[in-house]
């Protein structure tokens, strides 16, 4: 299998609090990996440095096994889609227009290919067409991220990383927004996922990985981690979130 | 008798209308030099190290902090421009830095997820300004820029003390002439009133069309 | 003596006329304006039609005209008219008290819109009368919502004092003028009036500060209300 995706030693910290304390992980062509973890782990820094939203300190990351460094990292992030936390569309675009921005400005497509795309991928997330001209504030939560998943795939990425993508929403909104990711998966797209859906993760994981402090303590089939915990750190935080503290 | 209607006969009323070339001539000249000179003041205070930020935002407190007849009289007497020139630059300083706060605070209005999910497109840091960051800030501008035209087309009246020619100045001159006081002043209240209301109806209209549901309101 | 002394020293007693003047007809202005646009808020919140449309009409006819307009109104045209005759002091204070109301019936709607409808509803059920209600619930509440208002509009009053100098009164922009045009120092005399402005500014500024903080209330404020 063909390597996508490979974090060495990744270092970051923030003034003296050093939040990532050298992570490497690898992920394959057609995998999806999740990472778990206390909030304040370590986990979303992982995520924003590996496509330079946040500079890492140091170690290196390899995207199709070239490295990525600030020079290149305009031509990597085209192949680098990035779902946040807060959906963040753009607000003064339409659903549409929004998934179009990029294969416009960013891929310079002509318009007619740019719009054959756009609607395939807004298809392929379950929005559909009486949705495609409103505004973000005028869709819901579930909405606006499944948009945003689709804004992402339009730029045919060979890698998505997710930012605990439901965690914003209501929990009947959540639903729709997994259903959205495991077609994703079933087609075939790596993805690297941060989230607390645990249930999630066991049915489209090939590997869970558990990220604390920095550090990712263990790593493992879904049926491994969630069901065989091995360290205290991990078997407490699945505790934890078990009664919904986490 | 208190209000004498002949004092607003028809050549009176047209010798201060005159005026209104004037008092437009001055608005949107002060306010083309106010948004030019505004964005430069806020980009200098935004992202320029600090000793010279400092020296924009002190040129800004410092014309925002001195009344505008202070303002003119100091182009006027102490660097002896023009009238005229006195006038616009003394109206677009002043509105300068008002332009300035308004378009800074527009900028920070928007989210850094904005600026984020740019760079994860693969857009360059100028693409993201011009594609996303540039649109919203001007629609989410356009409310405090309302009130900020309304507020020099107001204060062209005080180019009075230097004797441009607006309907200000024509009234008074005329007030003067006639001896009528009250009917004159009455009437070009109303005149800067129709003006003020309609400039407000066309930029709210201007503002329904390019808004945007959502976009500017806090999560 | 260098020009920047005379300009300062020999014209001394102008200068503290000036700014006695521009500091009364501020302060007693916005005091006026305080009453007036308290009074106009509650008309146009609590009042009935016509009321409501009284307040509604003063407010939008002074903010829509400026504010020399309506000066010139109130001291040469009502004294030609023979109605009522204003000193310029007079004239100025009243104008820019009338003037302040309109904008600060604006702020004080805003505030009383922005306490949260459940107070109301306490108030009233433990039997609050409605005149009870405002001036013993909303009101302390409202008043710490436009206290950062105060201050703006203070220092923007400060500014528009200078219009008195066309009815005639020497406050400091008048002083500057007139101290400039014996002198020909122009610029030493407008600088020098800029910095007083300007220290009348941040002294006003820092002086309302301190009554925000001394008054505050955790959760009452513009900011935790977002206006």
């Amino acid at each position: 299998m063909k390597e996508v995706l490979r974090v060495e030693n990744l270092k970051k910290s923030y003034h003296k609090n050093e939040v990532l304390k050298g992570v490497s992980f690898s992920i394959n062509e057609g995998e999806t990996k999740v990472i778990i973890g206390p909030s304040g782990g370590g986990k979303s820094t992982l995520l924003y440095c590996i496509n330079y939203l946040q500079k890492p300190d140091s170690g290196e990351i390899y995207l199709d096994s070239e490295l990525i460094t600030p020079k290149n990292i305009y031509e990597a992030r085209k192949k680098i889609g990035f779902v946040f936390q807060y959906f963040n569309l753009f607000m003064h675009l339409t659903a549409l227009d929004n998934v179009m921005i990029g294969l416009i400005k960013v891929k310079k497509l002509p318009k007619d290919e740019a719009l054959k795309i756009a609607k395939e991928s807004l298809l392929l997330v379950g929005i559909k067409e009486d949705l495609w001209n409103h505004y973000p504030a005028q869709l819901s939560g579930g909405q606006q991220q499944r948009v945003a998943i689709a804004r992402a795939i339009a730029m045919s990425p060979r890698i998505i990383l997710f930012d605990e993508p439901t965690s914003a929403l209501d929990v009947e909104l959540i639903g729709e927004v997994l259903q959205a990711m495991k077609t994703l998966a079933e087609n075939g797209m790596t993805m690297l996922i941060v989230t607390h859906e645990l249930e999630f993760a066991k049915s489209v994981a090939h590997e869970i990985m558990f990220l604390e402090s920095g550090v990712i303590v263990e790593k493992g089939t879904p049926q491994e981690i969630i069901e065989h915990p091995k360290s205290e750190r991990l078997k407490k935080f699945l505790s934890k979130i078990a009664k919904g503290e986490e | 008798m208190i209000f004498d209607v002949s004092a607003l006969n028809l050549s009176n009323l047209i010798y201060v209308l005159r005026g209104i070339f004037w008092t437009l001539f001055l608005t949107f000249v002060s306010i083309g030099l106010g948004l030019i000179l505004g964005s430069a003041l806020a980009f200098g205070e935004v992202y320029l190290p600090p000793p010279f930020s400092y020296i924009f935002r002190i040129i800004g407190e410092v014309l925002r902090g001195v009344p505008l007849i202070l303002l003119f009289l100091i182009l006027y007497f102490a660097f002896n421009l023009g009238m005229t020139l006195s006038a616009i630059l003394g109206l677009g300083l002043r509105s300068a830095s008002y332009q300035g706060q308004i378009f800074r605070s527009s900028l920070e209005a928007i989210s850094a997820g904005q600026l984020h999910a740019g760079l994860s497109l693969g857009m360059t840091k100028f693409q993201v300004f011009k594609e996303i960051l540039v649109p919203q800030a001007l629609r989410i501008m356009i409310p405090g820029w309302t009130n900020e035209f309304i507020t020099v087309l107001k204060d062209t009246s005080i180019a009075f003390v230097l004797g441009v020619m607006d309907i200000m100045t024509r009234a008074d001159f005329i007030a003067r002439s006639i001896g009528r006081y009250f009917e004159i002043y009455i009437f070009i209240a109303l005149v800067y009133f129709v003006l003020v209301k309609t400039s407000m109806s066309i930029l709210n209209n201007l503002y329904e069309r390019v808004r945007i549901p959502g976009l500017g309101e806090k999560r | 003596m260098s020009s920047f002394e005379i300009v300062l020293f020999k014209y001394k007693d102008f200068w503290l006329m000036g700014l006695k003047y521009t500091m009364l007809i501020t302060v007693l202005s916005i005091l006026i304006g305080i009453v007036l646009g308290l009074l106009f808020a509650i008309m146009r919140i609590y009042g009935n039609k016509f009321f409501k449309a009284v307040a509604v009409s003063y407010i939008d006819l002074i903010r829509g005209t400026p504010m020399i307009v309506q000066l010139f109104i109130l001291y040469y045209g009502l004294g030609s008219t023979g109605l009522v005759k204003f000193t310029p002091l007079q004239a100025a204070i009243i104008g820019m008290g009338l003037n302040s109301g309109a904008y600060q019936a604006e702020y004080f709607r805003t505030a009383f819109l922005a306490i949260p409808t459940g107070q109301t509803e306490a108030a009233l059920s433990l039997g609050f009368t409605r005149t009870g209600l405002i001036f013993n619930i909303l009101l302390p509440q409202v008043v710490r919502i436009v206290l950062p208002s105060w201050t703006n509009e203070l220092i923007a009053l400060t500014q528009y004092s200078s219009l008195a100098m066309v009815l005639t009164v020497m406050e400091l922009t008048a002083v500057s003028k007139y101290v400039g045009s014996k002198t020909f120092l122009y610029i030493q005399a407008f600088s020098l009036a800029g910095i007083i402005y300007l220290f009348v500014s941040v002294v006003l500024t820092r002086l309302m500060v301190y009554f925000e903080n001394r008054l505050s209330i955790p959760g009452v404020s513009a900011q935790k209300l977002r206006i």
